[in-house]
Protein backbone atom coordinates (compact mmCIF):
# COMPACT_ATOMS: atom_id res chain seq x y z
CA UNK A 1 0.00 0.00 0.00
CA UNK A 2 1.57 3.54 -0.98
CA UNK A 3 1.51 6.65 1.46
CA UNK A 4 0.76 9.12 -0.84
CA UNK A 5 1.67 13.01 -0.09
CA UNK A 6 -1.42 15.17 -1.13
CA UNK A 7 -0.04 18.88 -1.76
CA UNK A 8 -3.18 21.28 -2.71
CA UNK A 9 -1.48 24.49 -4.47
CA UNK A 10 -3.27 27.83 -4.16
CA UNK A 11 -1.10 30.83 -5.65
CA UNK A 12 2.03 29.28 -5.45
CA UNK A 13 1.37 28.10 -1.45
CA UNK A 14 0.30 24.67 -0.05
CA UNK A 15 -3.18 24.88 1.48
CA UNK A 16 -5.41 23.12 3.59
CA UNK A 17 -8.90 23.26 4.28
CA UNK A 18 -11.73 21.27 5.79
CA UNK A 19 -13.83 19.97 2.87
CA UNK A 20 -11.90 21.23 0.68
CA UNK A 21 -13.71 24.85 1.69
CA UNK A 22 -12.04 27.60 4.31
CA UNK A 23 -8.56 27.27 3.30
CA UNK A 24 -5.23 28.11 5.61
CA UNK A 25 -1.38 28.04 3.65
CA UNK A 26 0.96 25.96 4.76
CA UNK A 27 3.47 25.62 3.32
CA UNK A 28 5.98 25.97 0.14
CA UNK A 29 5.20 22.97 -2.28
CA UNK A 30 8.38 22.30 -3.56
CA UNK A 31 9.90 22.91 -0.42
CA UNK A 32 7.39 20.35 0.82
CA UNK A 33 7.51 18.01 -2.00
CA UNK A 34 11.61 18.03 -1.01
CA UNK A 35 10.95 17.27 2.60
CA UNK A 36 8.33 14.12 2.23
CA UNK A 37 10.77 13.08 -0.32
CA UNK A 38 13.49 12.66 2.14
CA UNK A 39 11.27 11.47 4.72
CA UNK A 40 10.69 8.35 1.90
CA UNK A 41 7.23 9.18 0.66
CA UNK A 42 5.51 6.70 -1.76
CA UNK A 43 4.49 9.43 -4.09
CA UNK A 44 3.49 12.99 -4.56
CA UNK A 45 0.00 14.40 -5.88
CA UNK A 46 0.11 17.99 -6.45
CA UNK A 47 -3.44 19.09 -6.52
CA UNK A 48 -4.24 22.64 -8.42
CA UNK A 49 -6.94 23.52 -5.93
CA UNK A 50 -8.43 26.51 -8.14
CA UNK A 51 -7.65 25.52 -11.59
CA UNK A 52 -10.94 24.14 -12.45
CA UNK A 53 -12.99 27.24 -11.20
CA UNK A 54 -10.70 29.65 -12.88
CA UNK A 55 -9.40 28.35 -15.48
CA UNK A 56 -6.01 28.38 -15.59
CA UNK A 57 -2.70 25.99 -15.06
CA UNK A 58 -0.18 27.09 -12.60
CA UNK A 59 1.46 24.25 -11.31
CA UNK A 60 4.01 23.47 -13.57
CA UNK A 61 6.51 25.22 -12.92
CA UNK A 62 6.14 24.10 -9.29
CA UNK A 63 6.17 20.18 -10.49
CA UNK A 64 9.41 21.15 -13.12
CA UNK A 65 11.27 22.34 -9.81
CA UNK A 66 10.24 19.63 -8.10
CA UNK A 67 10.95 16.75 -10.20
CA UNK A 68 14.84 17.64 -10.13
CA UNK A 69 15.21 16.66 -6.46
CA UNK A 70 12.56 14.21 -6.14
CA UNK A 71 12.74 11.00 -7.38
CA UNK A 72 9.05 8.95 -6.91
CA UNK A 73 6.11 9.23 -8.70
CA UNK A 74 4.56 12.86 -8.94
CA UNK A 75 0.31 12.86 -10.15
CA UNK A 76 -1.14 16.28 -10.94
CA UNK A 77 -4.32 17.37 -11.01
CA UNK A 78 -6.83 19.90 -10.97
CA UNK A 79 -7.52 21.80 -14.65
CA UNK A 80 -6.08 19.29 -16.84
CA UNK A 81 -8.72 20.00 -19.15
CA UNK A 82 -7.50 18.62 -22.81
CA UNK A 83 -4.49 16.54 -24.11
CA UNK A 84 -2.53 19.77 -24.64
CA UNK A 85 -2.61 20.36 -20.22
CA UNK A 86 -1.31 16.52 -20.27
CA UNK A 87 1.59 16.88 -22.76
CA UNK A 88 2.77 19.97 -21.13
CA UNK A 89 2.38 18.27 -17.42
CA UNK A 90 4.37 14.86 -18.27
CA UNK A 91 6.26 17.57 -20.04
CA UNK A 92 6.54 19.42 -16.71
CA UNK A 93 8.05 15.78 -15.40
CA UNK A 94 4.73 14.54 -13.78
CA UNK A 95 4.02 10.65 -14.38
CA UNK A 96 0.36 10.58 -14.30
CA UNK A 97 -2.69 13.29 -14.58
CA UNK A 98 -6.04 12.70 -11.91
CA UNK A 99 -8.89 14.66 -14.19
CA UNK A 100 -12.43 14.87 -12.25
CA UNK A 101 -14.03 17.89 -13.76
CA UNK A 102 -13.30 17.40 -17.32
CA UNK A 103 -14.04 13.89 -17.06
CA UNK A 104 -17.80 14.90 -15.79
CA UNK A 105 -18.14 17.07 -18.37
CA UNK A 106 -16.29 15.22 -21.55
CA UNK A 107 -15.64 11.19 -20.77
CA UNK A 108 -14.45 10.73 -23.85
CA UNK A 109 -10.96 13.33 -22.45
CA UNK A 110 -10.20 9.67 -20.56
CA UNK A 111 -10.16 7.54 -23.27
CA UNK A 112 -7.91 9.65 -25.60
CA UNK A 113 -5.23 10.32 -22.47
CA UNK A 114 -5.32 6.31 -22.58
CA UNK A 115 -5.11 5.77 -25.73
CA UNK A 116 -2.11 8.14 -26.30
CA UNK A 117 -0.24 8.05 -23.23
CA UNK A 118 -1.43 4.42 -21.89
CA UNK A 119 -3.99 3.94 -18.94
CA UNK A 120 -1.00 3.94 -15.95
CA UNK A 121 -1.15 7.86 -17.21
CA UNK A 122 -4.77 8.90 -16.54
CA UNK A 123 -5.58 8.46 -12.70
CA UNK A 124 -9.57 9.32 -12.34
CA UNK A 125 -10.39 11.69 -9.61
CA UNK A 126 -13.90 11.29 -7.49
CA UNK A 127 -14.62 13.60 -5.34
CA UNK A 128 -17.75 11.71 -3.18
CA UNK A 129 -20.15 13.26 -0.64
CA UNK A 130 -23.00 11.26 1.15
CA UNK A 131 -26.50 12.38 -0.42
CA UNK A 132 -29.90 9.82 0.40
CA UNK A 133 -27.53 6.85 1.74
CA UNK A 134 -25.28 6.98 -1.52
CA UNK A 135 -22.75 8.65 -2.97
CA UNK A 136 -22.71 11.82 -5.57
CA UNK A 137 -19.86 12.54 -7.69
CA UNK A 138 -18.74 16.61 -7.39
CA UNK A 139 -16.58 18.26 -9.34
CA UNK A 140 -14.92 21.74 -9.68
CA UNK A 141 -13.10 20.87 -5.83
CA UNK A 142 -16.26 20.06 -4.45
CA UNK A 143 -18.83 22.96 -5.03
CA UNK A 144 -20.89 21.71 -7.84
CA UNK A 145 -22.82 18.11 -7.83
CA UNK A 146 -23.22 16.28 -10.89
CA UNK A 147 -26.04 13.83 -10.22
CA UNK A 148 -23.79 11.18 -10.89
CA UNK A 149 -23.67 8.46 -8.68
CA UNK A 150 -20.50 7.03 -7.51
CA UNK A 151 -20.37 3.40 -7.67
CA UNK A 152 -21.60 3.69 -11.21
CA UNK A 153 -19.61 6.44 -12.26
CA UNK A 154 -15.93 4.63 -11.28
CA UNK A 155 -17.45 1.95 -13.60
CA UNK A 156 -17.69 4.46 -15.88
CA UNK A 157 -14.34 5.91 -15.55
CA UNK A 158 -12.83 2.36 -15.82
CA UNK A 159 -14.50 1.92 -18.85
CA UNK A 160 -13.04 4.89 -20.72
CA UNK A 161 -9.42 3.49 -19.81
CA UNK A 162 -8.53 5.08 -16.42
CA UNK A 163 -5.39 3.01 -14.86
CA UNK A 164 -6.31 4.34 -11.00
CA UNK A 165 -8.85 5.99 -9.18
CA UNK A 166 -8.23 8.51 -7.25
CA UNK A 167 -11.79 8.55 -4.59
CA UNK A 168 -11.62 11.19 -2.32
CA UNK A 169 -14.54 11.69 0.45
CA UNK A 170 -15.92 15.79 0.68
CA UNK A 171 -17.56 14.71 3.54
CA UNK A 172 -14.40 13.53 5.68
CA UNK A 173 -11.78 15.50 4.07
CA UNK A 174 -10.07 18.12 6.62
CA UNK A 175 -11.94 16.17 9.82
CA UNK A 176 -8.79 13.88 10.87
CA UNK A 177 -11.67 11.45 11.50
CA UNK A 178 -10.56 8.64 9.46
CA UNK A 179 -11.54 7.16 5.75
CA UNK A 180 -15.07 7.26 4.68
CA UNK A 181 -14.94 3.18 5.03
CA UNK A 182 -18.18 2.34 3.94
CA UNK A 183 -17.45 4.88 1.06
CA UNK A 184 -14.11 2.90 -0.27
CA UNK A 185 -15.68 -0.74 0.10
CA UNK A 186 -18.50 0.29 -2.00
CA UNK A 187 -15.75 1.52 -4.83
CA UNK A 188 -13.24 -0.81 -4.18
CA UNK A 189 -15.93 -3.67 -5.10
CA UNK A 190 -17.08 -1.78 -8.33
CA UNK A 191 -13.74 -1.52 -9.85
CA UNK A 192 -11.13 -3.83 -10.51
CA UNK A 193 -8.86 -0.62 -10.60
CA UNK A 194 -6.20 0.16 -8.09
CA UNK A 195 -7.91 2.57 -5.55
CA UNK A 196 -6.07 5.55 -3.82
CA UNK A 197 -8.13 6.81 -0.80
CA UNK A 198 -8.21 10.35 0.24
CA UNK A 199 -10.47 12.31 3.44
CA UNK A 200 -10.15 11.90 6.86
CA UNK A 201 -6.52 10.54 7.72
CA UNK A 202 -5.82 11.67 11.50
CA UNK A 203 -4.05 8.65 13.05
CA UNK A 204 -2.58 5.32 12.94
CA UNK A 205 -5.66 3.60 14.43
CA UNK A 206 -7.69 4.84 11.43
CA UNK A 207 -5.83 2.31 9.31
CA UNK A 208 -6.91 -1.05 11.84
CA UNK A 209 -10.21 -1.46 9.58
CA UNK A 210 -8.61 -0.44 5.94
CA UNK A 211 -6.20 -3.92 6.87
CA UNK A 212 -8.38 -6.18 5.58
CA UNK A 213 -8.61 -8.62 2.51
CA UNK A 214 -9.20 -5.99 -0.14
CA UNK A 215 -7.19 -2.96 0.65
CA UNK A 216 -6.73 0.17 -1.10
CA UNK A 217 -3.72 0.78 -3.67
CA UNK A 218 -2.67 4.04 -1.51
CA UNK A 219 -3.20 6.35 0.95
CA UNK A 220 -3.18 9.79 0.42
CA UNK A 221 -2.59 11.84 3.36
CA UNK A 222 -2.98 15.76 3.36
CA UNK A 223 -3.58 17.51 6.88
CA UNK A 224 -1.92 14.96 9.04
CA UNK A 225 1.71 15.48 7.13
CA UNK A 226 1.47 19.11 6.97
CA UNK A 227 0.18 19.51 10.62
CA UNK A 228 2.87 16.54 11.86
CA UNK A 229 0.01 15.14 13.40
CA UNK A 230 1.80 11.59 12.48
CA UNK A 231 5.36 11.21 10.68
CA UNK A 232 5.81 8.66 7.70
CA UNK A 233 7.85 6.27 9.04
CA UNK A 234 5.05 6.11 11.56
CA UNK A 235 2.56 5.25 8.41
CA UNK A 236 4.77 2.84 6.18
CA UNK A 237 5.91 0.86 9.52
CA UNK A 238 2.27 0.40 10.20
CA UNK A 239 1.78 -0.25 6.71
CA UNK A 240 4.53 -2.67 6.64
CA UNK A 241 3.25 -4.71 9.73
CA UNK A 242 -0.43 -5.09 8.97
CA UNK A 243 0.40 -6.73 5.64
CA UNK A 244 1.39 -10.04 4.63
CA UNK B 1 31.84 7.51 -19.27
CA UNK B 2 29.08 9.13 -21.04
CA UNK B 3 25.22 7.52 -21.01
CA UNK B 4 23.23 8.06 -23.55
CA UNK B 5 19.29 7.77 -23.12
CA UNK B 6 17.64 6.67 -26.47
CA UNK B 7 14.71 9.03 -26.87
CA UNK B 8 12.04 7.71 -29.75
CA UNK B 9 9.40 9.69 -27.99
CA UNK B 10 8.09 7.29 -25.76
CA UNK B 11 8.33 7.58 -21.68
CA UNK B 12 8.82 10.36 -19.28
CA UNK B 13 12.83 10.95 -20.54
CA UNK B 14 13.04 14.19 -17.84
CA UNK B 15 12.41 12.20 -15.15
CA UNK B 16 15.17 9.83 -16.07
CA UNK B 17 17.86 12.86 -16.81
CA UNK B 18 17.03 14.33 -13.62
CA UNK B 19 17.81 11.23 -11.88
CA UNK B 20 21.35 10.66 -13.55
CA UNK B 21 22.47 14.37 -12.60
CA UNK B 22 23.07 13.77 -9.12
CA UNK B 23 25.07 10.89 -9.96
CA UNK B 24 27.42 13.10 -11.74
CA UNK B 25 26.79 10.96 -14.84
CA UNK B 26 27.73 12.54 -17.97
CA UNK B 27 24.08 12.14 -19.91
CA UNK B 28 22.48 12.44 -23.04
CA UNK B 29 19.40 12.74 -24.69
CA UNK B 30 19.42 11.79 -28.28
CA UNK B 31 17.16 10.15 -30.79
CA UNK B 32 20.30 10.65 -33.27
CA UNK B 33 21.94 7.07 -33.84
CA UNK B 34 25.51 8.18 -34.29
CA UNK B 35 25.68 10.42 -31.31
CA UNK B 36 24.06 7.50 -29.14
CA UNK B 37 27.25 4.92 -29.95
CA UNK B 38 29.09 7.19 -29.46
CA UNK B 39 27.88 6.75 -25.64
CA UNK B 40 29.48 4.24 -23.37
CA UNK B 41 26.54 3.09 -22.36
CA UNK B 42 22.93 3.34 -23.00
CA UNK B 43 19.39 3.14 -21.41
CA UNK B 44 15.94 2.68 -23.27
CA UNK B 45 12.77 3.82 -21.61
CA UNK B 46 9.35 3.48 -22.75
CA UNK B 47 6.22 4.08 -21.30
CA UNK B 48 2.81 3.20 -22.73
CA UNK B 49 1.17 0.37 -25.18
CA UNK B 50 4.03 -2.50 -26.16
CA UNK B 51 2.32 -2.34 -29.75
CA UNK B 52 2.47 1.41 -30.17
CA UNK B 53 6.14 1.75 -28.26
CA UNK B 54 7.29 -0.97 -30.77
CA UNK B 55 6.36 1.28 -33.81
CA UNK B 56 8.32 4.37 -32.65
CA UNK B 57 10.88 2.18 -32.20
CA UNK B 58 10.92 1.41 -35.72
CA UNK B 59 9.68 4.34 -36.81
CA UNK B 60 13.15 6.04 -35.19
CA UNK B 61 15.47 3.77 -37.10
CA UNK B 62 16.50 2.22 -34.06
CA UNK B 63 16.62 -1.61 -35.06
CA UNK B 64 20.08 -0.17 -37.17
CA UNK B 65 21.00 0.63 -33.46
CA UNK B 66 20.08 -2.51 -31.84
CA UNK B 67 22.60 -4.35 -34.82
CA UNK B 68 25.36 -2.04 -33.56
CA UNK B 69 24.53 -2.21 -29.87
CA UNK B 70 24.91 -5.60 -30.20
CA UNK B 71 28.13 -6.02 -32.75
CA UNK B 72 30.07 -3.52 -30.37
CA UNK B 73 28.72 -5.17 -27.00
CA UNK B 74 27.91 -1.85 -25.41
CA UNK B 75 26.13 -2.07 -22.40
CA UNK B 76 21.93 -1.54 -22.55
CA UNK B 77 19.46 -1.33 -19.77
CA UNK B 78 15.67 -1.04 -20.71
CA UNK B 79 13.33 0.02 -18.03
CA UNK B 80 9.44 -0.69 -17.91
CA UNK B 81 8.19 -1.04 -21.53
CA UNK B 82 11.76 -0.60 -22.84
CA UNK B 83 13.02 -3.84 -21.20
CA UNK B 84 9.63 -5.65 -22.14
CA UNK B 85 11.12 -4.80 -25.97
CA UNK B 86 14.51 -6.73 -25.59
CA UNK B 87 11.90 -9.70 -25.26
CA UNK B 88 10.65 -12.15 -28.24
CA UNK B 89 6.77 -10.73 -28.43
CA UNK B 90 4.22 -9.08 -26.52
CA UNK B 91 -0.08 -10.04 -26.64
CA UNK B 92 -1.09 -6.01 -25.28
CA UNK B 93 -3.53 -5.11 -27.84
CA UNK B 94 -2.55 -7.28 -30.97
CA UNK B 95 0.54 -9.43 -30.94
CA UNK B 96 3.77 -7.74 -31.65
CA UNK B 97 7.30 -8.99 -32.41
CA UNK B 98 9.62 -7.48 -29.13
CA UNK B 99 13.51 -7.63 -30.55
CA UNK B 100 13.97 -10.98 -29.53
CA UNK B 101 17.10 -10.55 -27.61
CA UNK B 102 16.05 -11.96 -24.37
CA UNK B 103 13.93 -15.20 -24.13
CA UNK B 104 10.34 -14.76 -23.09
CA UNK B 105 7.11 -13.47 -24.16
CA UNK B 106 5.24 -10.16 -22.56
CA UNK B 107 1.92 -11.08 -21.53
CA UNK B 108 -0.96 -9.89 -19.08
CA UNK B 109 -0.41 -9.71 -15.52
CA UNK B 110 -3.08 -12.00 -14.61
CA UNK B 111 -2.44 -14.69 -17.61
CA UNK B 112 0.86 -15.27 -15.98
CA UNK B 113 1.31 -19.24 -14.93
CA UNK B 114 2.10 -19.71 -11.64
CA UNK B 115 -0.45 -17.77 -9.83
CA UNK B 116 -1.23 -19.06 -6.51
CA UNK B 117 -4.36 -17.88 -5.62
CA UNK B 118 -6.75 -17.46 -8.56
CA UNK B 119 -9.81 -15.85 -6.56
CA UNK B 120 -7.82 -12.94 -5.50
CA UNK B 121 -8.72 -10.30 -7.21
CA UNK B 122 -6.06 -8.92 -9.34
CA UNK B 123 -6.48 -4.94 -9.57
CA UNK B 124 -4.71 -3.77 -13.01
CA UNK B 125 -2.16 -1.88 -13.68
CA UNK B 126 -0.01 -3.11 -10.91
CA UNK B 127 0.67 0.17 -9.45
CA UNK B 128 2.84 -0.15 -6.41
CA UNK B 129 6.72 -0.46 -4.43
CA UNK B 130 7.73 -4.41 -4.40
CA UNK B 131 10.85 -5.99 -3.27
CA UNK B 132 12.83 -7.84 -6.01
CA UNK B 133 13.86 -11.18 -4.88
CA UNK B 134 17.32 -11.92 -5.74
CA UNK B 135 20.29 -13.38 -3.51
CA UNK B 136 23.18 -12.85 -2.13
CA UNK B 137 24.44 -15.36 -3.91
CA UNK B 138 23.43 -13.44 -6.98
CA UNK B 139 25.23 -10.81 -5.67
CA UNK B 140 28.62 -12.70 -5.23
CA UNK B 141 27.94 -14.28 -9.14
CA UNK B 142 28.12 -10.55 -10.32
CA UNK B 143 24.40 -9.19 -10.20
CA UNK B 144 26.22 -5.90 -10.11
CA UNK B 145 23.09 -4.03 -11.01
CA UNK B 146 21.76 -5.06 -7.56
CA UNK B 147 25.31 -4.34 -5.33
CA UNK B 148 25.08 -2.64 -2.45
CA UNK B 149 21.37 -3.04 -2.37
CA UNK B 150 19.29 -4.48 0.84
CA UNK B 151 17.10 -7.40 -0.09
CA UNK B 152 14.71 -5.88 1.84
CA UNK B 153 14.63 -2.94 -1.20
CA UNK B 154 11.42 -2.09 -2.81
CA UNK B 155 10.82 -0.15 -6.17
CA UNK B 156 8.47 1.26 -7.65
CA UNK B 157 6.65 -0.68 -10.46
CA UNK B 158 3.56 0.47 -12.36
CA UNK B 159 2.35 -1.96 -15.55
CA UNK B 160 -0.09 -4.31 -16.27
CA UNK B 161 2.09 -6.87 -18.42
CA UNK B 162 5.26 -8.69 -17.68
CA UNK B 163 7.65 -11.21 -18.41
CA UNK B 164 7.26 -15.22 -16.64
CA UNK B 165 9.31 -15.19 -13.88
CA UNK B 166 10.55 -18.88 -15.46
CA UNK B 167 11.90 -16.96 -18.39
CA UNK B 168 15.65 -18.27 -18.98
CA UNK B 169 16.79 -14.95 -18.69
CA UNK B 170 15.23 -13.99 -15.40
CA UNK B 171 17.58 -12.55 -12.64
CA UNK B 172 15.28 -11.18 -10.15
CA UNK B 173 11.27 -11.75 -9.60
CA UNK B 174 8.41 -9.89 -7.71
CA UNK B 175 5.28 -10.67 -6.77
CA UNK B 176 2.13 -9.02 -7.03
CA UNK B 177 -1.35 -10.24 -5.82
CA UNK B 178 0.13 -13.73 -5.19
CA UNK B 179 1.92 -13.66 -9.03
CA UNK B 180 5.16 -13.91 -9.42
CA UNK B 181 6.68 -11.97 -12.43
CA UNK B 182 9.90 -11.03 -14.06
CA UNK B 183 11.79 -8.15 -12.50
CA UNK B 184 15.00 -8.21 -13.65
CA UNK B 185 16.55 -9.63 -16.84
CA UNK B 186 19.85 -9.67 -18.23
CA UNK B 187 21.91 -11.66 -21.13
CA UNK B 188 25.41 -10.43 -21.53
CA UNK B 189 25.50 -6.83 -21.20
CA UNK B 190 21.97 -6.34 -21.89
CA UNK B 191 19.87 -5.79 -19.04
CA UNK B 192 16.01 -4.87 -18.35
CA UNK B 193 14.35 -3.72 -15.18
CA UNK B 194 10.45 -3.91 -15.20
CA UNK B 195 10.30 -1.02 -12.48
CA UNK B 196 11.00 2.37 -12.67
CA UNK B 197 14.71 2.69 -10.72
CA UNK B 198 14.18 7.06 -11.61
CA UNK B 199 11.08 6.86 -9.75
CA UNK B 200 12.33 4.54 -7.06
CA UNK B 201 13.98 6.97 -4.53
CA UNK B 202 17.31 6.12 -3.26
CA UNK B 203 17.20 2.38 -4.40
CA UNK B 204 16.62 3.25 -7.65
CA UNK B 205 19.10 5.96 -8.07
CA UNK B 206 21.60 3.48 -6.56
CA UNK B 207 20.79 0.82 -9.33
CA UNK B 208 21.27 3.75 -11.73
CA UNK B 209 24.67 4.50 -10.35
CA UNK B 210 25.66 0.72 -10.34
CA UNK B 211 24.32 0.77 -14.14
CA UNK B 212 26.82 3.53 -14.93
CA UNK B 213 29.29 2.28 -13.14
CA UNK B 214 29.50 -1.21 -14.25
CA UNK B 215 32.80 -2.71 -15.51
CA UNK B 216 34.26 0.38 -14.53
CA UNK B 217 37.30 -1.46 -12.73
CA UNK B 218 37.89 -3.52 -16.18
CA UNK B 219 37.96 -0.08 -18.04
CA UNK B 220 41.63 1.04 -18.71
Amino acid sequence: MRVIARLDVKNGHVIKGIHLEGLRKVGDPTDLAQKYYLEDIDEIFFMDAVASLYDRNGLFDIISKSCERVFVPITVGGGIRSLDDVEQALAAGADKVAVNSAAVRNLGLISEIAKRYGSQCIVGSIDAMRRDGAWEAYIDNGREPTDLNVVDWVKRLEDSGAGEIMLTSVDFEGTFRGYDLDLVFAVQDATSCPVVISGGFGKIEHLNKIFGLSQPSGLVIAGALHYNKVSIACIKDAVLNNLV
Amino acid sequence: MKLGVIDYGVGNLRSLYNALIPLGVEAIVSSNIDRLLDCDKLILPGVGAFSYVKKRFDEAGLDELTTEVIVRDIPCLGICVGMQLLFESSNEFETTCGLGLLSGKVVRLDELDGREDRDCKVRIPNVSWLKVNFTTAQLKDGLDLFSNISPDAKFYFVHSYAVSHASKDTDAHSTYAGIKFCASASRDKLFGVQFHPEKSGKNGLHLLNNFAKMGKKNEK
